[in-house]
């Protein structure tokens, strides 16, 4: 066997046609064995015949599909059975696994003919029945295995007025022009299941019916179909290139698969490519134009969208704010900035107008998060582990400026709360300036201690806010955001002076505080 | 320099001068974060490339105004790179906890920057816009996605020839990209984009191009890396088909190659209807057979062989090309010549009229 074609490559014949019809065929063997240096007779291999020679004589019937086909002989069909939306300009085919199967079977001396066609009817150009197959298709000839039906045996059938079957039927001399096979190459093969890559194309004549628009939800399907040619090929007033005899009689035609699709309008893939170019084209972002005539977007690809609000006295009120996207018309760069809150990425015109695209995208982020209990634990999970990993002095330092600077890093958690408290810092430490620092002004005031996270509910923050179900996660989270300027002076003011801190407990709850799972709403709610 | 860079260098004067001042003593490690784990956090690395990918988006976040995608129609854009930063800037604030994350996080830092004094190095403290651990976390793991970005892209996905330098800076990544609104999506779901950096195309030119995500059913989103010189989008391979195209005037044709093998030469040959049966759209085989003989590259003697025939009716995938308008792409050039100055005109343009 040669090797199979180069990937991508394909190799074509016109007809694969087997050396022997179906039949039945005696086989005849002879052996003559002989012995040229003496010795032992030969063993006796066979039975010895009339003319005393060693001879075997069988019958063989070769067979070839008659009345069905095996599924499994049909590789593949197009278009796809029950497809909705077929093309309209594409052409019915069966790929066959048996590569000569549509030869196998003579309906002329020459052999290039096939026995099988594809057919496709419009609905309702036929009847597709089930029938007796010795009633529907007598006289067939042949008397070997398989060439003639059980009594009771049933087939399929197409049955339509000869004149309708004339109109769709090719010539006879196009029949071996619409089947041809094929060797695949491997990749091709293996996609088919098919080993030896050798498969048999039967391609249909007629294109399917199409339709309008209107008519695409309620067409009837179309039935193409692989027929037997084998009743009907001799007949002389049936082809096109006959003259037409009895055209109000009906024919039935042995269908051996049959499948049904829809079409859908517009053509192909290509045809449709074509009505985009008439109709919005392909252009940069933002380029379109309103009803207006005026173009929708600005050259940063910004358009004017409404950020209804509340007014000075509760009433809404409509403003218009600046939003693009993240697909802009103009290449745009990095910003090797970034920021912890949607407010820093609020930007302004020099004329005042408000552009909210980075910090709706910043909102975005956040609220996707936020949606996600599953997301929202791997980001706890992350950032606690990330916390982990902050470098520290090892435990066995010896030096003692670094024995100093450890023994105040191991305290510093409880100087960190009682500087705040005091409102002064920690000193000692090189580097190590005094909160609130004057450096991060945007922190000034902030309690750094989060310890008001930590306590629990007060006025404002009810149990409901607490308890959020058994969504810990997203509690923690809620807890953390929620807290106001209003909450927090209120919470000072609950706190009294008395207020004792216990640091380790406390350094405790950050721990708990980014553990998974932690039962931070809990905790507040028992205070 | 980038603040990551600074603090880097920082940090590794602090540690070349650790010996000397504090003999024999172990240096506290190196702190750079990680990336969020596939195997640890799987659901917020998804949801980080989500946004990258924007198909977690809501379609109106993408086109603020419907009128920028007309029905039929596609549009070619740059992806506004700041806007991807703060998505992922927005997902990873989801867990901050306010002013508890400002004490544990800032008292870390300050460790560092304590340690970083004692060693006597010129520390000038981390930059402006990354005072604290987590804005670290956050700047890492928002360029770092950029890596994973590209490798989810790359049309060739293998590891890369030698593991990522972690220490090093990476690129960061520009991307372009189209959108599609038409039926062509509905009904092809499975059409391919490809992108190529020269207008020639081919294989060794091809550059990475996203999965195409469907937003409903009609409209689609491919990003790709960089800015293409040629974009192709291939009609799903649904294996060997054979029909005809639809010539002017109703008529119908087959493109076939003039002589295979010699040259990629195809002629649009007319496939008339069998005379009488027009209305039935039976094909006249015999007809388009005898044209296709008429052929160079017709195999002889058999003037007619149906496997002939088969190469005429067979339909190959079809790819729609998009390539750069010649003049607009030398006003790109030009544009791209003067970067600054093209973001001041516009700025201009913009204040000039309202949008």
């Amino acid at each position: 066997m040669s090797a199979p074609p180069r990937p991508g490559t394909v190799r074509l014949f016109d007809a694969l046609v087997p050396p022997l019809v179906p039949g039945r065929y005696t086989l005849k063997a002879q052996l003559t064995l002989t012995t040229t240096k003496g010795g032992l007779e030969p063993l006796a291999l066979a039975a010895v015949g009339a003319d005393g020679k060693a001879a075997a004589e069988g019958t063989i019937d070769v067979t070839a599909p008659r009345f069905r086909l095996d599924p499994a002989e049909i590789a593949a069909v197009y278009p796809r059975p029950d497809s909705a939306e077929s093309p309209s300009n594409m052409l019915p085919h069966v790929m066959l696994r048996r590569r000569t199967l549509p030869w196998e079977r003579p309906v002329e001396a020459t052999r290039t003919c096939p026995w099988l066609a594809v057919l496709l009817f419009w609905p309702g150009e036929m009847e597709l029945t089930t029938a007796n197959l010795r009633s529907k298709l007598p006289g067939l000839a042949g008397a070997s295995t398989g060439e003639q039906p059980g009594p009771t045996e049933q087939g399929q059938f197409a049955t339509l007025t000869r004149a309708a079957l004339r109109g769709i039927l090719p010539r006879r001399a196009e029949l071996p022009l619409l089947c041809h096979a094929r060797r695949l190459d491997t990749h091709e093969s293996a996609s088919h299941h098919d080993e030896d890559g050798y498969v048999a194309y039967v391609i249909g004549n007629r294109l399917p019916k199409t339709v309008t628009a209107a008519e695409v939800a309620s067409q009837k399907p179309q039935t193409a179909c692989l027929v037997s040619l084998e009743s009907i090929y001799a007949d002389k007033g049936l082809w096109p290139e006959d003259v037409l005899q009895n055209g109000s009689a009906k024919v039935d035609l042995l269908v051996l698969h049959s499948w049904s699709f829809k079409v859908g309008v517009g053509g192909d893939f290509e045809a449709y490519w074509h009505d985009l170019a008439k109709a919005g084209g392909s252009r940069r972002f933002g380029e379109d134009l309103g009803l207006d005539g005026k173009p929708l977007a600005n050259p940063l690809g910004q358009v004017a969208v409404a950020a209804p609000t509340a007014g000075a006295e509760g009433a809404p009120t409509e403003r218009k704010v600046l939003y693009a996207g993240p697909f802009v018309g103009v290449p745009l760069d990095h910003d090797k900035h970034f920021v912890r809150s949607a407010s820093e990425a609020l930007t302004v015109t020099p004329d005042g107008k408000e552009v909210v695209s980075h910090a709706a995208a910043f909102e975005l982020g956040r609220l996707l998060a936020l949606s996600s209990p599953a997301a929202l634990a791997n980001l706890l999970s992350y950032r606690h582990g990330q916390l982990h990993k902050v470098p520290i002095l090892p435990d066995d330092v010896q030096n003692p400026e670094l024995v100093a600077i450890r023994k105040k890093l191991q305290g510093s958690f409880r100087d960190v709360l009682k500087g705040y408290l005091n409102g002064g810092g920690i000193t000692g430490i090189p580097g190590f300036p005094g909160d609130p620092d004057p450096d991060w002004p945007d922190r000034r005031g902030a309690d750094p201690t989060g310890v008001r996270h930590l306590v629990g509910a007060i006025g404002e923050l009810t149990p409901e806010h607490l308890e959020l179900g058994e969504d810990q996660v997203r509690a923690r989270v809620v807890l953390g955001e929620r807290w106001s300027e209003g909450d927090r002076t209120a919470f000072e003011a609950s706190l009294g002076a008395s207020l004792t801190l216990d640091a380790p407990a406390l350094g405790a709850s950050f721990d708990a505080l980014f553990s998974e799972n932690a039962a931070l709403a809990t905790k507040g709610a028992k205070r | 320099m980038s603040r990551r860079q600074i603090f880097l260098e920082a940090y590794e004067r602090f540690l070349r001068e650790w010996p000397t001042r504090f003999e024999g003593e172990k240096p506290p490690g190196r702190y750079m974060p990680d990336l969020p784990d596939p195997w640890q956090h799987p659901a917020l690395l998804e949801l980080l490339l989500g946004v990258r990918f924007f198909d977690a988006l809501p379609l109106s976040y993408l086109v603020p105004d419907a009128g920028l995608l007309p029905p039929e129609s596609v549009r070619f854009f740059y992806v506004d790179p700041v806007y991807s930063d703060r998505l992922v800037e927005g997902v990873l604030s989801a867990a901050r906890t306010g002013t508890p994350d400002e004490v544990v996080l800032g008292w870390a830092e300050r460790l560092n920057l304590a340690l970083s004094a004692i060693s006597g190095a010129v520390y000038t403290g981390p930059p402006k816009e990354a005072q604290l651990i987590h804005d670290y976390v956050v700047a890492w793991v928002r360029d770092a996605l950029d890596t994973e970005v590209a490798l989810a892209m790359s049309p060739d996905p293998k590891p890369p020839a030698k593991p990522l330098d972690l220490y090093a800076i990476p690129p960061r990544l520009h991307l372009t990209g189209l959108m599609i609104r038409s039926e062509l999506v509905r009904r092809w779901p499975k059409m391919r984009v490809l992108a190529y950096s020269k207008a020639s195309g081919g294989e060794a030119q091809r550059v990475a191009v996203s999965r195409p995500h469907r937003f409903g059913s009609s409209v689609l989103l491919a990003l790709i890396s960089g800015v293409p010189a040629r974009v192709e989008i291939h009609e799903p391979d649904e294996g060997c088909r054979f029909g005809v195209e639809l010539a002017s005037g109703g008529t119908f044709s087959v493109d076939v190659p003039v002589d295979p093998g010699v040259t990629e030469e195809v002629k649009a040959l007319p496939v008339p209807l069998r005379k009488g049966d027009e209305a039935r759209r039976v094909l006249d085989v015999g007809a388009l057979a005898a044209s296709l003989s008429t052929l160079p590259g017709a195999p002889k003697p058999t003037p007619q062989p149906s496997a002939w025939v088969s190469l005429g009716l067979e339909q190959r995938p079809y790819a729609q090309v998009f390539l750069p308008d010649p003049k607009k792409a030398e006003e790109r050039e030009l544009a791209a010549d003067d970067w600054f100055e093209r973001r001041v005109a516009l700025i201009e343009a913009l204040l000039g009229g309202e949008p």
